[in-house]
């Protein structure tokens, strides 16, 4: 918006110039969505989108605020942005699309919750290239898993083809409930590290605490993670950037 | 024979080869640790047994 010095009061009869109406046609523009907006401005006819325009997006419901160079969110900044999630259904391998995890966010979490095992098996992650798990030996982490009973694990691998996140079952309920963290993912100079609470079983099928941490042993850019199982999983996972103010 | 089925985003479908011999080159390996696993679990309870002490009781004494 153009800076204003003063704020016009119009009276009957005043001539209504355009300068005088693009200073007022302001306020909040509704659009549907963020490519609704971005069309909006620069077009013939149209003005050129500068510092201090505001918009409200229908599909997320958000108010934002131009800063001169990106759209802001007006009011309080969550500290976990909405990214994308899906929900699955017996499914062997269940890996997200290409572009999730972004430059955009240091950190990002994700929420893994099986609701369905085919049969008592493992649970192992990978990171993805562009939308494709990573598949070499450069996996190297551990998990433990306090079991209900005594029988608690200690799994590790070293160089292996993914992280081994812990067991899950068929039967009961203990099919896995994870909180994981995956940590400057999309960071070439950097190896992106996970690490993950969550719960389900022990090598013993018990119910269990689960904590888990690993890298991926090469300094790559990755933009999302793949579950696997060697039967099939069903379940939902939501995806969160971490705010970083 | 159908395939074991992938989900990527959204799209839930059927493996299609290089996927599939991905799969089946992780069982492989996944079979092979699993086997670990239980020999570890295995000889974890010949020790119990040769001490004559229940899981429990293992626990108890280790903490």
């Amino acid at each position: 918006m153009p800076a204003v010095t003063s704020v016009t009061n119009f009276s009957d009869g005043d001539v209504l110039s355009a300068t005088a109406l693009n200073a007022v046609n302001c306020g909040i523009h509704v659009y549907a969505d963020a490519s609704a907006r971005d069309a909006a401005y620069g077009g013939s006819g149209e003005r050129t989108l500068v510092e201090g325009e505001y918009a409200y997006l229908l599909n997320t419901d958000q108010t934002l605020v131009y800063s001169g160079s990106s759209w802001v969110s007006v009011g309080v900044t969550p500290g976990l942005v909405y990214i994308t999630g899906a929900s699955f259904s017996s499914a062997t391998t269940v890996s997200m699309a290409s572009g999730v995890f972004t430059s955009t966010y240091k950190a990002y979490r994700v929420v893994l919750q099986i609701t369905a095992s085919g049969s008592d098996q493992q649970l192992l992650l990978r990171v993805n290239n562009a939308g494709t798990p990573r598949t070499g030996s450069l996996y190297s982490g551990g998990s433990l898993r306090a079991a209900s009973s005594s029988a608690s694990d200690v799994t590790g691998s070293n160089l292996a083809t993914s992280l081994n996140m812990a067991a899950i079952t068929s039967t009961n309920d203990f099919m896995g409930k994870f909180d994981i963290t995956v940590y400057d993912p999309a960071n070439a100079a950097t190896k992106t590290t996970v690490s993950a609470a969550g719960f389900g079983a022990s090598n013993g099928n018990q119910a269990s605490a689960i904590l888990l941490g690993g890298i991926y042993t090469t300094a790559e850019a990755n933009d999302g993670l793949t579950f696997l199982v060697g039967g099939n999983i069903t379940g939902f996972y939501r995806v969160y950037g971490l705010s970083e103010s | 024979m159908t395939k074991p089925f992938i989900q990527i985003g959204e799209e839930l479908r059927e493996m299609n080869a290089d996927e599939y011999a991905q799969h089946l080159n992780d069982s492989v390996e996944w079979q092979a640790q699993e086997e670990e696993r239980t020999a570890k679990v295995a000889a974890r309870q010949a020790v119990l047994n040769k001490l004559g002490l229940s899981a429990e009781e293992a626990a108890a004494l280790l903490g």
